[in-house]
């Protein structure tokens, strides 16, 4: 398996059961949310950093995007949900896998909002970044 | 000179037609209620929208703003914009309050 694949399922697992968020949480979602708040996962670009005779480090771009909606406090519930997940992603930099270099916090985006729907809809990207190495030969080692 | 006249506008908003009757306050008031489904940043959901006479609306005390309560179908929702399109015709964008 690509560690890029093995990172994608660890982050997955940490970012599940948040307390605001609870199991609401999917990745690579295609279709509309409809249980919230919610948070959906999604890999970015997986940029080679380094590349010596034996190894390729690499930085595995992977967004955590937070949705709610309600009537009141959205932005306030957003604010809670981006500090459970960055607390949740920044105990262990190495999400529990040993070729993790570092686990960095990019920083979040801009909360976008919408008031056109029966409750006010809120969204907010968290971008981090997953350092990681694997053999020069095979990703996936 | 306006297509319909106040004739025309109220059976179109009679509720034995295609009306629907929303309370606010004490008042009733008939117009046509809409809550279609709606993706906004990747959430599904719904608009709903209430269409109504605008002298009627003007009529109920205290007057109508954003923010005002009210019922429809059973549902509270809440008044957040009123659209008022000149033609004596008022949209109001709703915020279901459940």
């Amino acid at each position: 398996m690509h560690r890029a694949e093995s990172i994608m399922v660890a982050v997955l697992a940490k970012i599940a059961n948040l307390t605001t968020t609870g199991t609401n949480v999917e990745r690579s979602r295609v279709y509309p949310n409809n249980a919230l708040p919610a948070l959906t996962l999604e890999q970015g670009e997986d940029a080679v950093e380094l590349q010596s005779m034996a190894f390729v480090d690499r930085q595995l771009d992977v967004r955590v995007i937070a949705h709610v909606k309600k009537n009141t406090d959205f932005d306030t519930q957003l604010n809670q949900i981006r500090e459970e997940v960055y607390i949740a992603l920044k105990a262990d930099y190495t999400q529990g896998l040993d070729f993790i270099l570092d686990t960095v916090a990019v920083g979040d985006g801009e909360p976008e909002f919408s008031g056109e729907a029966d409750k006010v809809i809120g969204r907010q990207v968290m971008n981090f970044l997953i350092k990681y190495r694997h053999s020069l030969t095979n990703p996936g080692a | 000179m306006a297509v319909e006249n106040a004739n025309d506008l109220a059976g179109f908003f009679d509720p034995s037609e295609h009306g629907e009757v929303a309370t606010i306050g004490a008042s009733t008031i008939n117009g046509i209620f809409s809550d279609e489904y709606s993706e906004i940043l990747d959430v599904s959901g719904s608009v709903p929208v209430f269409t109504c006479i605008t002298s009627e609306l003007d009529e109920i005390s205290p007057v109508v703003t954003a923010g005002t309560a009210i019922v429809i179908k059973s549902v509270n929702y809440t008044i957040e914009v009123l659209q008022p399109d000149g033609t004596g015709v008022t949209r109001l964008t709703l915020q279901d309050k459940s």
